[in-house]
């Protein structure tokens, strides 16, 4: 309950009670808690004022490289300094001249004991806190470039956040396309294998660039729900009796039945890493200037059947170029066959004959 | 006369305590050397830097016309080795322990191996470890003498074992040293079975040889002088004298003994002219003749 | 000096008697896990959505490959000088032939012993791969399987033998080491003292550039 209501409770209880016993009328009341919660407002101002000047007087490092504008508690500034140089080359690397993006966004790493607190108030802006007990320079990094992702994402629209189910990657520009291949060969979905052939169509329902009426069954087929259902122990241990007929008998309808558990659906054919690398891999293709364009394309959108557009618009060529592109390079990139790596052999020779040659070595032998 | 085995000043010390100091002895090739001494003196250290298991931190070793250890894998592939303690692999079965010995020399006589499996009563599929400690001793023995070594050293190779089993080891090691086959370099404590088959002696006490000489010199130059009357101090004698015995009042026909070392016939004329006459010259056997040089040695008089 | 053939095939001999009491189970256990590892893949009828599901199965046998070289070699390359050690290598060093040339003699025979379960990995791989129904995203790798389980082996041997090899008193300053180590790292915890230096000297072993990198990993014969 919200202080506005209490505060009318209250009032309203007074009244009942006052009303009961005194004379004065309900207008009267009505007026004078007019003029309380007036009084309230104003003091929620000033409140909010004192809180502005105190984070604006905050003791603060203030570490800049080019867009990127990093404030620091001083107990955290060694580390934070670290982590916004190296977050910066990265950035610069990425985005080219799109850093212009970083402008007006300011990011602050806290004192560790009051990493819940609000930020300080900077150039009149609130600043985005980096939250996090870490003091590991990589990891205040890591997370640093989380946090730009995430603040410049959340200006994009809800339609297209909602397609990718998360921050458009920035940091890591290599595509992680080698899990990618993995991801097409091992998806339960028919459409990703169908994908991985050649069908644009089916590239075009695993992006869930299509809509469709029933995800559990055109998304996967008997196999893939069953598949499905097993890389999820979660739903397994929900109703393990439901899950052993699905599972070990085989009963499709079960299945499904286990499925249409889930609150919010099936999961897609291809996971936020496929989506991801989609659009990383858009962006590199779109080289220059191709982060600023799919945030301005991402804004705004009138439906879902426009975000194969903003992906496209980023990488500059259709989308069934980009899908087709995107694909052949996925296929590129099948890993070597972990079995054997010829470095670890070449390695494992030289330690063996070296060990040999400790055997032959020893004084005994000598 | 060449040498078997031949070391110049010889020194090793393995840490605090024990020291091999100065070591020079000289076999001779063909010769049965009897290396003796008490425990603790110095006679496996000295075998074990023969062939080349230990290092010397000075000094030159030459066995069988080579420098050892430079050459020693050449100076054992001509000698049979007997150590004091058991070395052979313990899962092995005898006739394993045979075959597995026979590939590594060149002139091993399968032959006489058997003939001498044999005459030891070694069960061809007994295991080693379960032979017995005089059934062990044989087998060593064996597997020496099948080599056709021309140079066999043996380190206490009867310690320990019952008085049939030791007669049965020293009859074979008899057998090839009259077939000349080898030299023999063996170390004992027990003097009596040195005295048995060796014609070289050499003594060590403490890491330090005390004397080195063939075996007919050892008996000839230790005697018992039986003395009557009352002998003199010795002065400048040309002997040592080792021990002195008896009652120095003289009155009684050989009440004084002097046990002496390096007598030659003829030294009894060193009593001329003193109150003393030599009514006996008796032989030394070989154990009190060491127990005399030893205790005469750690006195300091040898 | 006496050819060194009759030498090799005795000092094998008794290599094998020291060796042979694991040596025969786990050549026999190095036949059946390929075999048994591919029994998943055995349904034609298997659309590719279960290719993740069949290559986690096969992933659960992946660790008896490395075990099995590691215990290969510890078993060759201790029973390798267990028979000296126990004499004080009196007899070895006592035999007629040059101390390197008998350590030599020693490892080449190890390492024909290690040939065993090697070449029944490898048979074994042969006969799976022949037999198991692959998806046609996938492929057998049974030559570098055995490829790679013939180098962690001999990689195990080569740890084993050299520190066999040695004086006691090598060794026990080895495992000195190794205790002293431990012995730290526990009384630093127990005083809370959070620094773990047990897990990056692991690290440096098992991965990249280490020793055991070869261990490590997935060992798959279906695979990519």
């Amino acid at each position: 309950m919200c202080f506005l209501e209490r505060t009318w409770i209250v009032l309203a209880l007074s009244v009942a009670l006052i009303g009961s016993a005194d004379a004065q009328t309900v207008e009267q009341y009505r007026d004078r808690t007019r003029r309380l919660l007036d009084v309230w407002s104003e003091a929620r101002v000033l409140a909010d004022s004192a809180d502005q000047v105190l984070r604006e007087a905050m003791d603060v490092e203030r570490i800049r490289f080019g867009t990127l504008l990093v404030l620091a508690h001083p107990e955290r500034a060694l580390g934070a300094r670290w982590a916004a140089r190296s977050a910066w080359r990265e950035l610069a690397k990425t985005l080219g001249s799109d850093t212009v993006l970083l402008d007006g966004v300011v990011f602050y790493f806290p004192e560790r004991s009051r990493s819940w607190a609000a930020g300080p108030i900077a150039d009149g802006r609130a600043t985005q806190v980096v939250r996090t007990m870490a003091t590991r320079p990589d990891i205040l990094r890591r997370q640093l470039l989380g946090h730009v992702e995430g603040t410049l994402s959340a200006s994009v629209d809800s339609i297209f956040d909602t397609w990718l189910h998360g921050p458009i990657p920035i940091s890591r520009a290599t595509p992680d396309l080698e899990e990618l291949y993995i991801e097409l060969v091992t998806a339960p979905s028919p459409l990703v294998r169908e994908c991985r052939n050649g069908d644009l169509t089916a590239c075009h329902l695993a992006f869930v660039f299509i809509n469709v009426t029933d995800r559990i069954r055109e998304w996967y087929d008997e196999d893939g729900r069953e598949q499905l259902i097993r890389g999820l122990p979660g739903l397994i241990r929900q109703d393990p009796e439901a899950a052993e007929v699905c599972l070990d008998r085989g009963w499709d309808d079960v299945c499904i039945a286990i499925l249409q558990g889930l609150p919010s659906g099936p999961p897609p054919p291809l996971s936020y890493a496929a989506r991801a690398s989609l659009v990383r891999f858009a962006l590199q293709r779109g080289g220059d200037g191709a982060y600023g364009t799919i945030f301005d394309a991402a804004r705004n959108l009138a439906d879902s059947t426009m975000v194969p557009h903003v992906v496209a618009a980023a990488a500059g060529v259709p989308i069934d170029t980009l899908l087709s592109e995107w694909r052949a390079a996925a296929i590129n990139a099948r890993p070597e066959q972990i079995t054997l790596r010829l470095r670890s052999a070449l390695l494992a020779v030289l330690w063996i004959v070296g060990l040999f040659g400790m055997a032959m070595r020893n004084t005994r032998w000598r | 006369m060449s040498t078997a085995i031949e070391t110049q000043s010889l020194y090793y010390r393995p840490g605090k305590g024990f020291e091999l100091g100065d070591l020079s002895i000289s076999v001779p090739e063909g010769s049965v050397y009897g290396f003796l001494g008490p425990n603790g003196s110095g006679k496996t250290t000295t075998i074990k830097l023969l062939l080349g298991l230990l290092r010397p931190q000075r000094g030159s070793i030459t066995v069988l016309g080579r420098e050892v250890p430079r050459r020693v894998a050449e100076v054992l592939a001509e000698t049979g080795y007997v150590p004091e303690a058991p070395h052979l692999y313990r899962s092995l079965q005898v006739a394993q322990a045979i075959d597995y010995h026979c590939g590594f020399y060149e002139h091993w006589d399968a032959e006489l191996a058997e003939r001498l499996r044999e005459r030891f009563y070694l069960p061809p599929r007994q295991r080693v470890s379960s032979l017995s400690k005089g059934e062990t001793g044989k087998l060593m023995m064996l597997l020496a003498l099948a080599q056709r070594p021309r140079l066999l050293v043996l380190d206490e190779p009867t310690d320990g074992l019952d008085p049939v089993v030791r007669r049965d080891i020293l009859d074979a090691l008899n057998d090839a040293v009259k077939r000349g086959d080898a030299t023999v370099f063996m170390s004992s404590h027990l003097v009596h079975e040195i005295e048995l088959i060796c014609d070289w002696i050499a003594v060590m006490d403490r890491g330090t040889l005390v004397v080195e000489l063939p075996m007919t010199d050892f008996r000839n130059e230790i005697k018992v002088l039986h003395l009557r009357g009352v002998p003199p101090e010795p002065r400048d004698p040309p002997f040592s004298v080792l021990r002195r015995d008896g009652d120095t009042d003289g009155e009684e026909h050989g009440a004084v003994r002097w046990t002496v070392r390096g007598w030659r016939p003829g030294m009894e004329s060193y009593f001329d002219g003193t109150d003393a006459t030599v009514t006996e010259i008796a032989d030394v056997d070989l154990e009190n003749g060491f127990v005399e040089l030893l205790r005469s040695f750690r006195r300091g008089d040898v | 000096m006496q050819p060194i053939g009759p030498m090799f095939k005795r000092i094998l001999f008794t290599q094998w008697l020291w060796a042979r009491v694991g040596l025969l189970p786990a050549a026999l256990i190095g036949f059946a896990v390929p075999v048994l590892s591919v029994q998943p893949f055995n349904d034609p009828e298997l659309s590719g959505a279960w290719v993740s599901f069949l290559l986690n199965q096969l992933d659960e046998w992946s660790p008896a490959y490395p075990i099995l070289a590691a215990a290969m070699g510890l078993l060759l390359g201790l029973t390798a000088w267990s028979a000296d050690h126990r004499v004080r290598h009196v007899y070895a060093l006592s035999l007629p032939l040059p101390r390197w040339q008998f350590t030599l003699i020693r490892l080449g025979a190890g390492l024909l012993l290690l040939a065993v379960p090697v070449v029944t990995v490898w048979l074994g791989a042969l006969v799976a791969s022949a037999a198991a129904v692959v998806p046609m995203t996938l492929q057998t790798y049974p030559n570098a399987l055995a490829g790679r389980f013939l180098i962690a082996s001999v990689m195990s041997f080569a740890v084993f033998f050299a520190i066999a090899s040695g004086t006691s008193r090598t060794a026990g300053m080895l495992l000195g080491v190794v205790a002293v180590v431990v012995v730290a790292q526990l009384f630093l915890q127990l005083f809370g003292v959070g620094v773990d230096f047990i897990g990056p000297i692991v690290d440096a072993f098992t991965s990249w550039p280490g020793p055991l990198e070869v261990f490590g990993g997935r060992w798959l014969l279906i695979d990519f």
